[in-house]
């Protein structure tokens, strides 16, 4: 059973990329399937490029539409004429040739009903190719949220009844050491490794930077805005759940800033180049990391950084300007640990992952003396995170280094395999920023999901019509309402669950406070923001990322095929259907993590099973509640930011 | 000199200056010599194509100051018949920011067709890049030309990476300065220890 726990999400991410494959195994990118003469790759209704494996066709005066999904073909089928020939690129009207206006954009032409229309797509035409993708249908919506109110309240009463319980907490002892296997161990201890992992992404962002500088400013043409914003940004998440901590081993801003402040690529060196300051008290949290993500996505959405190669370059250059800074006049990586957005966002997630950093045997480090992994040895140097790494208990801190599996004289130190969410389960200390933080990212990946979808276009069109002031303060406005409204919404539920509680003398002993269960909850909502998060990039990683393909042969827009591929077609790699169903999948295993973790938390607090539910309920119905936002928002008809790439 | 020589040089001589006198009166200046830097005259050309039409947008002065007044003169060709476009045409002009912002500075406004070329002048605000828009109708349909400007000195990517350098590298002394201080201190307070 244990090792199945370990087992289960390398499992579900090799069911995930199977899924994949199946839906691609007879798709030739080089050679497209050949069209028949009418047959168009692109949806007319929501001019989406399709893959016409997927078999979503009709005939229509003797050519063959392929569609994402049957909505489009219903659509197509109710009126053709409405979606065939020459429509406006703003309102979406039907025109003729002769009455219609023209703007060029990527060396085609678009048409326009008005002087007016032709106006406001010139100004941005980047935001008229964004194909609406439908979201989930209705049927699956409602069944997911049946089942998920099933197994909420299903899991919560029926625990008691059940054989099985959830475990108090306590350490876990399902765990797969993977450094007992001898080559693995010696290839985490050759100090080049790192470095040869970072050159290589040193180079990737040296190629993001370039482009994004010097390369074409059309987001189309250029590979800047889909390497960062889909690639890299989404797919964080996904190897966060697999594999931790992966890319604070491989940062690139860290090893620039590493290299010139040490001026070593690897060897240790006790000489840096920096002054070695402790980082200012005051802000030893992650308070100003966390104000970094806000204020990121704040620039992000509100001046569409995600399709500015110049905007994404710049925002990628301030990134190691901080870094740079911080390394020379901070000690350690002090930057790392109070200071980076994404090692602070990614540490959070990194609670969830399935790998761990950890002393193999608290014995062994009871006896040792000299704690090298503390104070550095010889040859590898001390945590560069301030963390104790013999007692590390959470991922949050470890940037998977390597460092304490080279200083350990007693080689105590491993990496393992384990559970999903196994740090949920731990009893440690939960700290009020990073509670604050966990709150954020369930009102962040819902608010950026949000940005998305046609209501936030109305929303904002409307809110500027209203209000006098300008729409970046609309934006920003409503930016702030929405992210605080659900860490208000949870406020309120625990104030709810404490209140309950403060009625019963047997629950009263060991709650300690408002403060106390407010921060200790707000863990259980992670995996609910990171599941939709989840949901959320795969929809991004899956449809939108292939055209990677055609422009890694001409990253700069410069008219280059370096590898040949700039022609390919690559279309989306599942279809709508099966991206559905994954999506809703993600987001009831993150329901049910959730669940289990708020159960774990709630087993912390009271002693028995009825304070257990008492406390659990309001914190519950939260859950649920935040659960079925994440349907909602995947229910939602999606603007995909790079259609116009 | 021969007077052999003399007509074919007076030639020469006229039709030197009928050809710059026809240049400037083609690119709508006024006399490079009425200018204090003649003969180089701060001209921005900027050729384009659609349809049938050959089009050149020029501009005095070629990079204006913000405040200042830019005369901005259009001239479109027919190539087939060798005829000017005698309709009226619109300018729009926006100025464009860092991440893809737009302000509009000169609503679309009509150009008549006043002789040989369309002419108007456009007061640029500030300091940055801007996109003058084109609309004229080509084969029956409207269409939209753009031409990039640029007003002032706008910070250029390669001024904003060269200033970060600068500023970065001012920083790296700095914290060298510091670090060669302290180790001299150190060394004062062992050696007088």
């Amino acid at each position: 059973m244990n090792r199945l726990k370990v087992f289960f999400p390398y499992v579900f991410f090799a069911a995930l990329i199977g899924i994949v494959v199946a839906c691609n195994i007879k798709y030739n990118m080089t050679r497209p399937p050949a069209l028949e003469a009418g047959e168009k790759a692109i949806d007319p209704v929501c001019r989406m490029p399709v893959n016409v494996k997927w078999n979503v066709n009709q005939k229509y005066e003797g050519s063959t539409y392929h569609f994402c999904t049957w909505r489009c073909k219903t659509l197509f089928a109710h009126d053709p004429n409405e979606h065939l020939g020459i429509r406006c690129m703003v309102c979406n009207e039907s025109l003729t040739l002769d009455q219609a206006l023209s703007a060029v954009y990527l060396e085609r032409y678009h048409y326009l009903c008005s002087e007016a229309h032709r106006s406001e797509f010139k100004s941005d035409p980047a935001a008229y190719f964004m194909h609406r993708m439908w979201g989930i249908p209705d049927w699956l919506y409602y069944l997911s949220i049946a089942l998920m109110l099933v197994l909420s309240f299903g899991l919560v009463e029926g625990v008691k009844h059940l054989r099985w319980r959830p475990s108090r907490p306590g350490k876990s002892t399902d765990r797969i050491d993977l450094l007992r296997w001898r080559p693995l161990l010696r290839l985490c201890c050759w100090r080049p490794l790192r470095f040869v992992l970072q050159f290589l992404m040193v180079l990737a962002f040296i190629l993001i930077l370039g482009a994004g500088f010097f390369g074409h400013p059309n987001p189309a043409l250029n590979i800047t805005p889909l390497l960062t914003w889909t690639l890299w940004w989404c797919g964080l998440v996904v190897l966060i759940m697999f594999a931790g901590k992966a890319w604070c081993t491989v940062c690139p801003w860290d090893a620039l800033a590493g290299w010139m402040e040490r001026l070593r690529l690897w060897k240790k060196t006790d000489e840096g180049m920096g002054l070695g300051l402790p980082w200012p008290r005051r802000f030893r949290n992650i308070a100003l990391a966390t104000v970094l993500f806000v204020g990121l996505t704040w620039v992000e959405l509100a001046f569409g950084v995600t399709l500015s190669p110049l905007g994404t370059a710049y925002l990628g250059l301030a990134m190691l300007l901080m870094a740079i800074v911080c390394a020379f006049l901070f000690e350690r990586k002090s930057f790392c640990r109070y200071g980076c957005l994404v090692g602070r966002v990614s540490g959070l997630y990194a609670l969830f992952a399935g790998i761990e950093v950890r002393a193999r045997s608290r014995e062994v480090c009871g006896q040792c003396k000299t704690r090298e992994c503390v104070r550095g040895s010889a040859t590898a140097y001390a945590c560069p995170t301030f963390e104790k790494p013999f007692q590390m208990q959470t991922n949050t801190y470890c940037i998977q280094c390597t460092e304490c599996l080279q200083a350990c004289p007693h080689d105590n130190m491993t990496v393992n395999l384990r559970p999903w969410g196994a740090d949920l389960a731990e009893d440690v200390n939960p700290r009020r920023d990073e509670a604050y933080l966990c709150l954020l990212m369930l009102s962040i990946s819902a608010f950026h999901g949000l940005t998305m979808t046609p209501i936030w276009r109305q929303l904002i069109d409307g809110l500027d019509a209203l209000l006098p002031w300008s729409r970046i303060l609309s934006f920003s406005l409503s930016m702030g309402v929405l992210l605080g409204l659900p860490v208000l919404v949870y406020a309120v539920l625990v104030w709810i669950a404490y209140a309950v509680t403060q009625h019963h003398q047997s629950d009263r002993s060991r709650i300690r406070c408002y403060r106390a269960y407010f921060i200790h909850y707000a863990y259980c909502l992670l995996p609910i923001a990171l599941f939709y998060h989840l949901a959320h990039n795969l929809e991004h990683l899956l449809m939108e990322g292939p055209k990677v393909v055609a422009r890694l042969s001409d990253p700069f827009g410069w008219n280059w095929n370096l590898f040949g591929t700039v022609s390919w077609h690559v279309p989306p790699l599942v279809s709508l259907d099966v991206l559905w169903i994954l999506q809703v999948v993600l987001v009831g295993v993150g329901h049910i993590y959730s669940l289990w973790a708020a159960q774990k938390i709630s087993t912390r607090f009271f002693p028995d099973h009825e304070g257990t539910t008492r406390g659990q309920f309001p914190i519950l119905l939260g859950m649920i509640a935040f659960s079925i936002l994440s349907l909602w928002l995947l229910k939602q008809p999606m603007e995909m930011r790079s259609s116009a790439m | 000199m021969s007077i052999k020589s003399t007509p074919a040089l007076a030639s020469i001589g006229v039709f030197v200056c009928l050809s710059c006198a026809s240049a400037h009166h083609i690119l709508g200046l006024p006399h490079y010599s009425y200018k204090e830097n003649y003969p180089q005259v701060p001209t921005l050309e900027y050729p384009a194509k659609s349809g049938p039409y050959e089009i050149l947008m020029t501009c005095y002065p070629g990079k204006p100051n913000p405040g200042e007044s830019a005369n901005l003169a259009i001239y479109i060709k027919d190539e087939t018949s060798d005829q000017p476009y005698s309709h009226p045409i619109q300018v729009r002009v926006l100025q464009t920011f860092t991440f893809g912002r737009n302000r509009e500075v000169l609503p679309a406004s009509p150009v008549p067709f006043y002789e040989h070329p369309h002419e108007v002048s456009v007061t640029f605000p500030d300091d940055g890049e801007y996109v003058v828009e084109l609309t004229m109708q080509v084969e029956g349909k409207s269409e939209v030309i753009p031409f990039l400007m640029v007003a002032g000195e706008p910070s250029a990517t390669v001024s904003v990476l060269v200033t970060v350098g600068a500023a970065l590298a001012v920083f790296l002394i700095v914290i060298r300065a510091i670090r060669i201080k302290r180790r001299r201190r150190a060394a004062q307070l062992e050696t007088a220890s």
